[in-house]
């Protein structure tokens, strides 16, 4: 089932007297193609939780619509939405066994219980958890809990499956292996998911599509890499990436972009003050390259190694590059750098939007 | 220092321990200090209360008051019990069967009956908005009052004032039910209907009028326990059931009664052990005789009548059988907590 | 060749699926805008049934309490009407003046001394009661002394037990001592309530045990600790039980009838005085009649629960509070 999110406002009232009301979702547009897994991705706070319920329909918007193919079903009733929808804290119904809150969803749908039973089985099998169906949930492990959550919501056959932050509960390991798990349900299932998370590496690795949102504003919209690889301001720039990327302040003057006295490219772009982004893997060790950093020290790990320096430039505290291991660095307190030119990004000082 | 002065610290060492020793214990025990009076008091008249009543129950015809000087009683034995459950105290007055039946009656109808409503009614108030506090107030209102006051305004409602052959009023209940053709009843006046069932008298119409009674006074704290335990639900899980597609009344009796099961349970099981102790609203309905020859006399009403009686004994043995039934009450709430609570 | 037929086979399939998906959404438009009708339908009429249901309930639960006032301000001929009438059409105050008046049996005690008796009675034995609650509560949670916990075992035992298989040997100790007709009687048997010790024993646990060596760092002695700093934060159970208990004592009324004669009891005794033979012995003054006055009767429940109204308004928060707690002592 394709989505499509028109104008989709949300407004809450302000909570204590004096206190403003709260945008959490403002003028967001977004097309999501049928059978895609779409993240959406920002920081805590920024909407994304909001964003979801509104499509599930426990929220209604203030303003905007939301289309299912071609159906409005901005006022739609949620159980009528035809979607599943797994929670962050999981909530499973605690009285109830892992086959009775699987079974939930069926039996309120007046579905003849053997059907049910044989429909839950297959869900249970689907997340690989057919031998815990009798055990209630406060007898499951966290990963455990969350497949049961995950099986209930698919058990229906939902159109649009939406997940809030699954895996912020589950230890680091588990984490991993769940988000791979995820991945693979969705493409056995070919259900279009929408996947909430402030993780920007758990939704690179598994979406298809990735949204960018800050403070209930899309930023920008698209597959992981290439927002990775073309970021449309700032903020994206900062979020995406580990180690984050390096930002310094600069100047674009005479047709070069400048950071202090250096200048590291030329540019066709006027005079203004900017930001420079550059990606730690941007840097080329070279002893006449044309950034020079004072190092602080060196880290190495194996297949590469950082050089961690300090720039009065930076907006960071450090400033770090990444260069293979096997790159012969001299002893020196300055180090000189070439930049892929690719890797370095400009931004208005100002509106901290991308100059392309 | 010295080798003498060393030995007379030693010596003194040695010599502190013993009365230092009990006066650290004392000062380690002080906490008795604190909880003295509690403690005097309750063994004046908590502990050996509990202990007189065992002994005094086993005491044949034991008058306590009646008989100064002498020793009061004729000998030990179960006579007491005896002539308790079979009603031949010699005295007159309430039959111990009856009000236990009456007691049994009142509190197994009306605790669940009150139950379900308050949880009726703090679902009802979860699902508004507007004037929400307002009625949660009107709602608890009949918690802080005085049982035998209340007890007499619910009689006015029932009561035929007038003479038989002159009747002034019908009261309001009768003026109500009179709207739908119903022919006025007298509730609790002495021409109140009644079933007779071998030796107990089955007044219907008083026990209507009692019941009524108990689920008005039994709501507002069932109300108060049960919407705190409802706004204690997370509200993730009818978020969930939205999304499963469960109807409003899938919702309440598979998700939230099982979700509050254990205050639901709690409050059965005080409710009922509280109805046992029922009294004081029995007589501001019904009056002193608690009906006509305590025909609603309750099990406590039959304790205290023996009190005033002077028959110590009978209202000992009363009292170790009430205590009786409220221990089988406590069993099974033991049983039923560790069994309802299911998660 | 096969593959061909197959290609053409595939595309008519995929021809006429169009059309059925075409007409099904023309369908579904359809339904969609019927179901957001019916949800809108079914969202006014669950506020219309819950707020009937609450307002039948509230009425109901009023009523009493309404129809008491009204009918403590009818004259009794009024009460008497066949056809009740929800408004009194002459408020007559007579009543109260009747009932305040009553002194007709000289042993009976007046108002005036009555309403001594319970004021006296109930402030010693909830401000007294209130520091053996706290002293012990405080030893119970936060004391190590021998046999403390076979006494709060004990304590916890005689919960269970009914009051009533106190109040008959008690009656007796009392009579024994000679106590009958005092304020002693009604106030000693009654200062220790452990229901109340066990709660806010409870209370006193809940407190973190850092803020104890917190306050022992800064030289605060046990009782120091106790006052300025348990006592505050336990505030609103300690209010709750003050409340609790004077308002028992208020409504206290089997056991001054039980060990004291008229003049020493309580207002719920001498209020209720006249119901149990309802009223005609000792109301007949007003109307020179030997009639039972439900409109007196009322007048005197109204005296006896306006008060409690007034705790209850003036603190609601601290008696919801209070009540509420019990029930979670599970
Ligand atoms: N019910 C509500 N009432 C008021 N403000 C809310 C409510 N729910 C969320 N918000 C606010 O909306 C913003 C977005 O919240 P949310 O969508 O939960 O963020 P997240 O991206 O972390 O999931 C936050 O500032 C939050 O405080
Ligand atoms: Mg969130």
């Amino acid at each position: 089932m394709k989505i499509t999110i028109q104008d989709l406002t949300k407004t809450f009232p302000a909570r204590h007297k004096g206190d403003k009301e709260v945008t959490a979702v403002n003028m967001m547009n977004i097309d999501i193609p049928s059978g895609k897994l779409v993240g959406l991705l920002g920081p805590s706070g920024c909407g994304k939780s909001t964003t979801l319920f509104m499509l599930s329909g426990l929220e209604s918007p203030t303003s905007g619509h939301i289309l299912f193919d071609e159906e409005d079903v901005t006022e739609l009733a949620p159980e009528k939405r035809g979607i599943g929808l797994v929670f962050q804290n999981y909530a499973l119904y605690p009285h109830m066994t892992v086959e009775q809150n699987i079974m939930f969803p069926l039996v309120n749908m007046r579905i003849p219980k053997p059907e049910a039973k044989e429909r839950a089985l297959d869900a249970a099998r689907l997340v690989q958890i057919e031998e815990l169906l009798n055990r209630k949930p406060s007898e499951l492990s966290g990963g455990q809990q969350q497949r049961v959550a995950i099986a209930r919501a698919l058990v229906k056959m939902p159109n649009v499956l939406l997940l809030d932050e699954p895996l912020s509960n589950l230890d680091a390991r588990l984490r991993l292996q769940t988000r791979e798990e995820i991945k693979r349900i969705q493409r056995e299932t070919g259900i279009t998911t929408v996947f909430v998370t402030h993780d920007q590496e758990e939704a690179m690795s598994i979406c298809d599509i990735m949204v960018v949102m800050k403070l209930g504003i899309v930023q920008q919209i698209g597959e992981p890499q290439a927002i990775y690889d073309d970021p449309e301001n700032l903020f994206v720039a900062n979020f995406l990436g580990t180690p984050p990327i390096n930002i310094f302040k600069g100047q674009i003057k005479n047709g070069g972009v400048f950071i202090g006295d250096e200048e590291i490219m030329k540019t066709k772009h006027e005079d203004q003050e900017v930001y420079v982004g550059i990606r730690p893997e941007g840097f080329i060790y070279s002893p006449s390259g044309v950034l020079s950093l004072d190092v602080d020290h060196i880290e190495v790990m194996g297949r590469d190694k950082s050089v961690v320096s300090i720039s009065k430039y930076s907006t960071k505290p450090t400033v770090r590059s990444i260069i293979d291991a096997d790159v012969k660095l001299e002893d020196a307190p300055v180090l000189k750098f070439n930049l892929k030119k690719n890797k370095v990004f400009l931004f208005n000082a100002e509106t901290e939007e991308r100059i392309r | 220092m010295s080798d003498e002065t060393l030995a007379l610290q030693n010596k003194n060492n040695s010599q502190k321990p013993s009365s230092k020793k009990f006066w650290d214990f004392l000062k380690s025990q002080r906490g008795w200090l604190f909880v003295l009076p509690a403690v005097v008091l309750m063994a004046i008249f908590t502990f050996y209360p509990i202990i007189n009543a065992f002994v005094g129950a086993f005491k044949e015809n034991y008058q306590a008051l009646h008989l100064e000087g002498e020793k009061g009683y004729t000998g030990w034995g179960f006579e007491n019990f005896v002539r308790v459950l079979k009603g031949d105290t010699g005295t007159g007055g309430a039959s111990f069967m009856q009000c236990l039946f009456n007691t049994f009656v009142f509190t197994f109808i009306s605790v669940p009956l009150s139950t379900l409503l308050a949880l009726l009614i703090s679902v009802g108030l979860t699902r508004i908005k507007v004037l929400q506090k307002a009625y949660q107030t009107v709602f608890f209102l009949p918690y802080l009052t005085n049982a035998l006051a209340m007890g007499a305004v619910f009689a006015t409602f029932f009561t035929i004032v007038g003479t038989s052959r002159n009747v002034e009023t019908y009261g309001l209940m009768n003026n109500f039910l009179s709207l739908f053709g119903i022919k006025p009843v007298d509730w609790i006046g002495s021409g109140s209907p009644a079933w007779h069932w071998g030796s107990l008298n089955v007044p219907w119409a008083k026990y209507i009028v009692a019941i009524i009674y108990e689920v008005w006074s039994g709501l507002p704290f069932k109300i108060l326990i049960l919407f705190s335990a409802l706004q204690n639900v997370n509200k993730q899980y009818y978020d969930a059931a939205k999304i499963d597609s469960a109807s409003k009344s899938t919702v309440l009796w598979k998700i939230t009664a099982p979700l509050i099961s254990p205050m639901l349970s709690y409050l059965l099981i005080t409710g009922l052990m509280g109805g046992m102790k029922q009294y004081s609203a029995i007589v501001g309905i019904f009056g002193a005789d608690m009906g006509i020859d305590y025909d609603m006399g309750t099990m406590v009403g039959y304790i205290y009548q023996y009190i005033e009686k002077g028959a110590t004994g009978f209202a000992f043995a009363g009292s170790l059988l009430l205590f009786a039934v409220i221990m089988v009450f406590t069993g099974i709430n033991l049983i039923v907590s560790k069994k309802t609570v299911h998660y | 060749m096969k593959d061909l037929e197959n290609k053409e086979l595939l595309n008519q399939e995929e021809v006429t699926e169009v059309v059925e998906v075409e007409e099904a959404k023309a369908l579904a438009a359809i339904d969609l805008n019927k179901e957001k009708a019916r949800d809108k339908r079914a969202k006014i009429v669950g506020a219309i049934l819950s707020y009937t249901f609450l307002t039948i309930c509230a009425f109901f639960a009023f009523l009493p309490f309404y129809w008491m006032v009204i009918s403590s301000l009818k004259p009794e001929y009024e009460y008497r009407r066949s056809v009740p009438t929800f408004f009194p059409h002459e408020f007559y105050f007579k009543n109260y003046a009747a009932v305040l008046s009553q002194t007709d049996t000289g042993s009976s005690g007046s108002f005036l001394q009555i309403i001594v008796n319970t004021l006296v009675v109930g402030l010693v034995s909830t401000s007294i009661g209130l520091v053996v609650i706290v002293i012990t509560s405080y030893a119970l949670a936060r004391m190590e002394f021998k046999g403390k916990n076979l006494l709060f075992t004990l304590m916890l035992a005689t919960m269970m037990i009914p009051g009533e298989m106190f109040t008959l040997t008690n009656y007796l100790t009392v009579s024994k001592w000679g106590w009958n007709d005092t304020f002693t009687v009604l106030i000693l048997p009654f200062l220790v309530s452990i229901y109340y010790i066990y709660l806010l024993r409870n209370n006193f646990k809940q407190i973190p045990n850092s803020l104890y060596q917190a306050a022992k760092v800064d030289g605060l002695s046990d009782a120091g600790y106790l006052v300025k700093v348990m006592v505050p934060l336990t505030a609103p159970t300690l209010i709750s039980v003050t409340l609790l208990k004077f308002i028992a004592t208020w409504n206290s009324y089997i056991w001054p009838r039980l060990v004291n004669t008229q003049s020493w009891q309580l207002i719920t005794n001498w209020v209720t005085r006249g119901f149990p033979d309802r009223g005609a012995k000792l109301y007949n003054g007003l109307y020179g009649t030997t009639m039972a006055l439900t409109t007196l009767r009322m007048a005197a429940v109204c005296m006896v629960s306006l008060p409690l109204f007034i705790l209850f308004i003036a603190f609601r928060k601290y008696i919801m509070h209070g009540v509420s707690k019990s029930g979670t002592k599970g």
